[in-house]
């Protein structure tokens, strides 16, 4: 099963179902430990976030119209962060994730500096959970110490779990099964997640769709989320 | 005046000698002296029958107060030490069992893959069976869980272990 399975994990968000609410980046610092970063030290750029929602302003008043992108780590075909780290403590897995091990690392940054997209985060401090909410840290995952690289991983706790729990009913994983944070907590259904190489899983289908694109497709990164938006207007 | 701090060197250096790097301490101090040799050598308890989970989770679980005394209601009731286990019983307490088998955080360990594939408890948990005091006498490093899984064609990405 783990011997190249045949997994190609892949995200699609639906731009217009998107309403910018951020509770993805909200459930997804709660599943993955991630710290949470005072105001001062995100004015320096030490920001950290999983998932970020960035917010276009398309026109102003009196009829204000944003688009909202929820930007994930695009777990990249081809990812710039992959070649740059001395130590090979970011690779690409049989399942098409961009993978970090965090113990590993030993933050040179370089991963982050060439990554298009700006979703890896620093550990610039040992980061502390005050009591109680210590007691909320997930054990699947490690909390990462200073001087360490995280990003995304398409929660790969969760994909390991769905694995194990389909190995011990002897089936097969199913489409659906495996939901990462964000997909999970999305109130409009935005986000979707699954397996590329089974060509009927919802994904696959959403893919397909004649609304997608990808970003920064142009850089040749083969980014594995793909990005669904109705282009209005005249035409082009 | 330096002869606190001679004597701290001497004592950790000595206590480097005796438990090497990766090797478990002995000196466990758990809150009730438990003998895995009296359960197990001595009466033929199955590993499974109090570590339930080890079958069916990552962790293999660490019996209950309630487990213990469904026998010690009866079982050697007089003896001190299982009056410890009595007590906690009555004031529905857990025992704080100190821990002896442990990897780092990083680590991904799920014991119900490799028990259920057929690896032996006392494979990885060598004289368990037959110790007074619990001690963990196999280092758990990186290369043993490779060798084997190399061997066996167990996946070896980095993410099958490392979280
Ligand atoms: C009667 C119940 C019982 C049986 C049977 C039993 N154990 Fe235990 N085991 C315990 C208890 C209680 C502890 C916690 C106290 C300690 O560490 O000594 C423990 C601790 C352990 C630990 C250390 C866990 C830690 O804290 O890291 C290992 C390893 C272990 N057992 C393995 C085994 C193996 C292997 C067998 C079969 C050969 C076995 N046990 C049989 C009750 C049992
Ligand atoms: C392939 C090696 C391996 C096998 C087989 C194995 N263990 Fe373990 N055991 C470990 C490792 C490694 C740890 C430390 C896990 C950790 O810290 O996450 C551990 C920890 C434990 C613990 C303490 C922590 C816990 O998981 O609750 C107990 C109890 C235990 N083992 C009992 C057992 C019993 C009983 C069996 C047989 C049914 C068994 N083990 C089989 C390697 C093994
Ligand atoms: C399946 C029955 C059974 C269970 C469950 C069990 N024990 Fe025992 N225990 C025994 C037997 C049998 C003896 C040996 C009594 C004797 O020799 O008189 C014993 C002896 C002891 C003793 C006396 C000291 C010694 O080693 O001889 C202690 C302490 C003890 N057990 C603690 C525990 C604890 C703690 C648990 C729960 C984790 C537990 N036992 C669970 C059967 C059991
Ligand atoms: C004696 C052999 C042996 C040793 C030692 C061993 N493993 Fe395993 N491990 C296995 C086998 C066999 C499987 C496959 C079970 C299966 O495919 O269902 C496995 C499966 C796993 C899995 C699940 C893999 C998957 O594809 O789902 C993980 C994680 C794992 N081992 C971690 C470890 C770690 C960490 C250690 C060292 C502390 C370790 N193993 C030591 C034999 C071993
Ligand atoms: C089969 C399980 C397994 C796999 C696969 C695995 N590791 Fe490990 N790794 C471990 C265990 C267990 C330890 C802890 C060893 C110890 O405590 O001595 C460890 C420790 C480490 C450490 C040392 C961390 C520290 O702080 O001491 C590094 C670095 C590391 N692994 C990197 C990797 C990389 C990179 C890969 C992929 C190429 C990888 N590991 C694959 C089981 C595994």
């Amino acid at each position: 099963m783990s011997h190249g399975g045949g997994h190609k994990w892949g995200m699609a968000i639906d731009l217009d179902r998107c309403t910018g609410c951020n509770a993805c980046m909200v459930a997804c610092s709660a599943e993955n430990n991630v710290p949470i970063t005072s105001e001062d030290q995100a004015g320096k750029g030490r920001l950290m976030h999983w998932i970020r929602v960035n917010r276009y302003w398309q026109s102003g008043w009196p009829r204000p119209e944003s688009v909202h992108i929820p930007v994930p780590c695009m777990h990249c075909g081809k990812a710039p962060c992959e070649p740059v780290c001395p130590v090979y403590a970011t690779y690409h897995n049989e399942e098409n994730l961009n993978a970090m091990v965090y113990n590993r690392c030993v933050g040179t940054r370089y991963c982050a500096n060439n990554c298009p997209y700006s979703v890896r985060v620093f550990n610039w401090f040992d980061n502390k959970w005050e009591g109680p909410l210590d007691e909320q840290l997930n054990p699947d995952l490690s909390v990462r110490s200073r001087g360490v690289m995280e990003k995304c991983t398409f929660c790969i706790q969760r994909i390991r779990r769905a694995k194990e729990q389909a190995s011990t009913e002897n089936r097969a994983l199913r489409d659906g099964e495996v939901v990462p944070a964000c997909v999970q907590t999305c109130p409009p259904g935005a986000l979707l997640f699954g397996d590329l190489n089974d060509p009927d899983s919802e994904v696959s289908r959403a893919v397909r769709n004649l609304r997608r694109f990808r970003l920064m497709e142009h850089l040749g990164t083969e980014p594995s989320v793909t990005y669904l938006k109705r282009v209005k207007g005249g035409g082009t | 005046m330096n002869r606190p701090i001679l004597l701290a060197v001497l004592l950790s250096l000595f206590a480097a000698t005796a438990f090497p790097p990766g090797e478990a301490s002995a000196l466990s101090g758990q809150p009730v002296p438990f003998s895995h040799k009296t359960h197990v050598a001595g009466n033929g308890i199955d590993c499974r029958f109090c570590h339930i989970y080890a079958t069916r989770s990552a962790s293999a679980g660490i019996p209950s107060v309630a487990k213990c005394m469904s026998c010690h209601r009866v079982v050697a009731a007089g003896n001190p030490s299982v009056k410890l286990v009595a007590r906690a019983a009555d004031e529905k307490r857990a025992i704080a069992w100190n821990r002896v088998a442990k990897l780092p955080d990083h680590v991904y360990f799920p014991h119900h893959k490799m028990v259920n594939a057929g690896v032996p408890c006392l494979f990885c948990h060598p004289g368990v069976d037959q110790a007074v005091e619990t001690v963990q006498k196999r280092a758990f490093t990186m290369g043993w869980c490779m060798a084997c899984h190399r061997q066996r064609g167990v996946s070896i990405d980095c993410w099958t272990c490392h979280k």
